[in-house]
């Protein structure tokens, strides 16, 4: 190519030119398709996870208030009945809910139960100082104590549960996809549009370093949360297969945490906190997220 | 004539007295002896047999009479009683069965009793107890009648139990070695118990009447919730027997006949009842205070939690209650209500041998030493009386919580809740709430959320390597663009073709002619001649066809601008195709002409 055709080359393909698209261009495309992505995200959210109509969450108020009165007069079981109910016929929760169904049944002295809510409500509201009384408190009636951590985070990383304790299930994955779209907004535009940057690569390093302890801290509520389930009854037995006139392998007590890893035809395969696997019947554990069996 | 008619007036006094005296002083009713009715369901039995005999004795309050004691040499058992309505008001019917295990005849009665003076006095039956003559009969009926003296049946059951009291039902099968198959024993089902099934027992060896019998024992244990007078059964049994063709009392035990299919086996079926109970309620007497309707024979364990406490804490009591009798009596036992403790609603759950009750208490005080105490009574069938457990003493340290003085306990009766509705103040619910279950991470919205991201950042990456594309290669950003355009303008062509005007469409393919070379070549569109791209491009040997073909649209173009009336349509096309033809195989080559 002659050096007029190139000059030609560029004055009709260059930047900004015929060619289309100039980098500034392409930008500003992008941070308005950012903008347009959370604002798609803050609906699918509302739809998917907040959207209960204005009529379950008046029926839901009502029917709390009634269990209050009936728990102030300490008529608990009729109390705890009308929370079940006004859950299941809402299919709404809350914190509040969970922790109040928890004091219930702490209560009522079923330490299981009021572990599992209390648990659910840890779902919603971590750092509730109500909670987490309740939930020592209760951890203290138990029959045998967890032993601690296992599986993924060994003791070793024991204080990354810890951390995570303290956000909520929504938090955590909040958490954990800010951290996903700085990596993924960092290659946009420190990458692709601003390439051999004098820090580069000391910058690159530091996001990866932070993203992978963002994700640890938040991966750890979430790795198995769908697995929690809460030991209901005083004792239960794991056995080896899922039959009534199986060995037993080891004992459960109640208010344990475990991992419900399959459901059979009333049995359930859980994984206790020291990783022994057994089969137990269905009713003896009971899964933290609600509507799971 | 007076004398007779005084006479008279005197017989006419003295006749109602005499007839008064006729009539209430009669021998016959001046008797101080009473009768009553006796009956036997079979006057005659084989050894080992049974009869049942019937009381029937007038009232409702008459006792009975000692029949043990003038049935010598039988054996007397009493079944149970039942009143029902006679001739001369309520008759209560006692039911015995006898049996004898040696032949002979036995006079049952007369029987006898008193009642406020009066002497009542039965008829008097035999029974005759002897092996029954079979040559009356037919073979069958006495080879029948003869199994049944080798296979029979016993029923036990309490004449008398308690409310709520489990009793057991125990039947005992005899049979002399013969061959006993599917044997079912069931009784009639009853109104007022739960009917449950037969459990099977263990088979014992026994002698009876002389002979060896193999006895199983069936048993079931029940109880009967409402007071009263109730019927029992009938007990059956069910079963079949194996035994050889054509003989009817000798069943062959034989494996090999049974192989060879020279047995054959019939049903049979033995009953025996109805029985009678008497059910009585639990005594008022001696009842205690805290009852709540136990019945049978317990024992209670009480465990506490944590011995320390602090003013406010939740602490427990694990009771145990075990024992025999009927278990669904069993509820939670009563717990003091102590100063010091605020008692809570147990929760109780029931195991086989009886229940656990868990029961919450709540610290109140810092002045409480021991934990409330538990009392648990019940009705007690063996020895009919009721009994009492209670806790034995337990210790508890309960301190005062940091920044508290310790205070003493709060009288019960002042506030016996206070301290629990102050803990168990619930949260107001005012919301925002969630759909049950549902979180971001398991919803929807986390396909958005992972995806959007991802597919901008590659959307962008693609774009981006495009842009530069164009940028770093000039000679491939003409070949894309000329080409893009080449095809929008070949569709604007065809529009004229089809419409067959010639002046446009020739106008259009100089156009896509002109405009394609400009930008293959880097040249001003007007600048593009025919000259101009034999000039320029298309110089090799083997773009020799592809130059001509050029020359000749350009060719076409410039005489249809002055003659474009002339051009037909098959021309156009031509000119078309060729077109057409010509900018695809320019556009195999990317760099420039």
């Amino acid at each position: 190519m002659t050096d007029g055709t190139e000059k030609m080359a560029l004055n009709r393909y260059g930047p900004g030119k015929r060619g289309g698209f100039s980098d500034m261009k392409l930008k500003t495309v992008v941070l308005f398709c950012i903008l347009v992505l959370f604002a798609a995200s803050y609906f699918a959210v509302k739809i998917y996870v907040n959207n209960i109509g204005p009529d379950a969450s008046a029926d839901l108020k009502k029917l709390a208030s009634i269990a209050e009165g009936f728990a102030a007069e300490g008529e608990y079981e009729k109390a705890a009945g009308i929370y079940e109910e006004a859950i299941r016929s809402t299919g709404a929760v809350s914190g509040d809910i969970y922790l109040n169904l928890g004091k219930i049944y702490y209560e009522k002295g079923q330490i299981g139960k009021a572990l599992l809510n209390f648990e659910r409500a840890r779902s919603y509201i971590p750092r509730d100082g109500d909670l987490l009384y309740g939930i020592s408190k209760a951890g203290e009636k138990m029959k045998r104590k967890d032993t601690g951590p296992s599986g993924l985070f060994s003791k070793y990383t024991f204080w990354i549960g810890r951390t995570a304790a303290f956000l909520s299930v929504d938090e955590a994955f909040f958490f954990l996809f800010l951290s996903y779209l700085s990596v993924i907004l960092y290659i946009l535009f420190y990458k692709i549009f601003r390439k051999d940057t004098p820090y580069s690569n000391l910058v690159t390093a530091f996001l990866v370093f932070l993203f992978l302890i963002v994700s640890a801290v938040n991966f750890s509520k979430l790795y198995g949360f769908e697995e929690k389930g809460i030991v209901l009854k005083k004792i239960t037995d794991a056995k080896y297969e899922p039959l009534d006139d199986s060995e037993t392998n080891f004992p459960l007590y109640e208010g344990m945490r475990v991992s419900i890893l399959r459901e059979s035809d009333g049995w359930k395969r859980v994984q206790a906190p020291g990783g022994a696997i057994g089969w137990v019947v269905s009713d003896a554990v009971s899964s933290v997220i609600d509507g799971r069996n | 004539m007076d004398n007779i008619f005084r006479k008279t007036k005197i017989f006419r006094a003295l006749l109602p007295a005499a007839l008064f005296t006729m009539i209430f002083l009669s021998p016959r009713e001046c008797s101080s002896e009473g009768t009553f009715e006796i009956s036997l369901s079979k006057s005659r039995v084989r050894p080992g047999g049974q009869s049942r005999l019937i009381l029937y004795l007038p009232g409702e309050d008459a006792p009975l009479p000692d029949v043990a004691g003038v049935l010598k040499g039988l054996e007397v058992n009493y079944r149970g009683m039942s009143l029902n309505p006679g001739p001369g008001g309520i008759v209560a019917e006692h039911t015995y069965s006898l049996s004898a295990s040696s032949p002979g005849v036995h006079t049952i009665g007369p029987f006898e009793f008193d009642r406020k003076g009066e002497r009542y006095v039965s008829n008097s039956l035999e029974l005759t107890v002897a092996e029954i003559p079979s040559e009356r009969e037919d073979p069958g009926r006495a080879a029948e009648k003869q199994l049944r003296s080798r296979i029979f049946m016993e029923v036990d059951i309490p004449s008398k139990v308690y409310i709520n009291e489990l009793f057991r039902v125990e039947v005992e099968f005899y049979t002399d070695w013969l061959d006993i198959e599917d044997l079912n024993v069931y009784d009639e089902p009853g109104g007022n118990y739960i009917n449950e099934k037969y459990i099977s027992g263990k088979t014992v060896f026994r002698e009876k009447g002389g002979k060896k019998f193999a006895v199983l024992s069936f048993f079931k244990e029940i109880f009967i919730p409402q007071a009263g007078n109730i019927s029992f059964g009938p007990v059956r049994a069910v079963f079949r027997i194996a035994k050889s063709r054509g003989d009817t009392l000798n069943p062959d035990t034989g494996f090999y006949a049974d192989l060879l299919g020279k047995r054959e086996r019939r049903e049979f079926q033995l009953e025996e009842g109805p029985f009678y109970l008497r059910v009585l309620p639990l005594p008022a007497e001696g009842r205690p205070g805290v009852f709540n309707g136990a019945v049978g024979d317990y024992e209670m364990r009480v465990d506490a939690g944590e011995p320390e406490l602090e003013v406010g804490d939740m602490t427990g009591l694990e009771i145990v209650i075990t024992g025999t009798g009927n278990l669904s009596t069993l509820t939670a036992p009563s717990v003091e209500k102590t100063a010091g403790f605020t008692v809570l609603e147990p929760s109780v759950e029931r195991t086989d041998r009886g229940i656990i009750v868990e029961q919450p208490l709540r610290a109140m005080s810092s002045a409480a030493s021991r934990l409330p105490e538990v009392n648990f009574s019940f009705f007690d069938p063996s020895s009919e009386k009721y009994r009492e457990l209670k806790s034995s003493e337990i210790p508890v340290e309960v301190k005062a919580r940091p920044g508290e003085s310790r205070k003493a306990a709060p009288d019960i009766a002042e506030a016996p809740d206070a301290g629990e509705k102050e803990q168990m103040t619930l949260r107001p619910v005012s919301g925002p709430f969630r759909k049950k279950g549902k979180f971001i991470f398991n919803s929807g919205a986390v396909y958005l959320l992972w995806g959007g991201p991802l597919a901008l950042l590659l959307s962008t990456a693609a774009v981006k390597k495009r842009i530069d594309k164009f940028r770093e290669d000039p000679e491939y950003a003409a070949w894309y663009y000329a080409s893009r355009k080449a095809r929008k303008q070949l569709a604007g062509a065809k529009n004229f073709l089809d419409k067959k005007d010639a002046a446009g469409f020739y106008a259009a393919v100089f156009d896509i002619l002109q405009d394609y070379m400009g930008e293959r070549l880097m040249a001003e569109k007007g600048s593009i001649t025919m000259r101009e791209v034999k000039e320029k491009a298309l110089k090799s040997r083997d773009d020799e066809g592809i130059r001509y073909q050029a020359e000749r649209l350009f060719e076409n173009c410039y005489a249809a601008k002055f003659a474009a009336s002339g051009a037909g349509e098959e021309e156009m096309r031509g000119t078309f195709s060729e077109l057409k033809g010509l900018i695809m195989e320019l556009d195999k080559r990317k760099r420039l002409l």
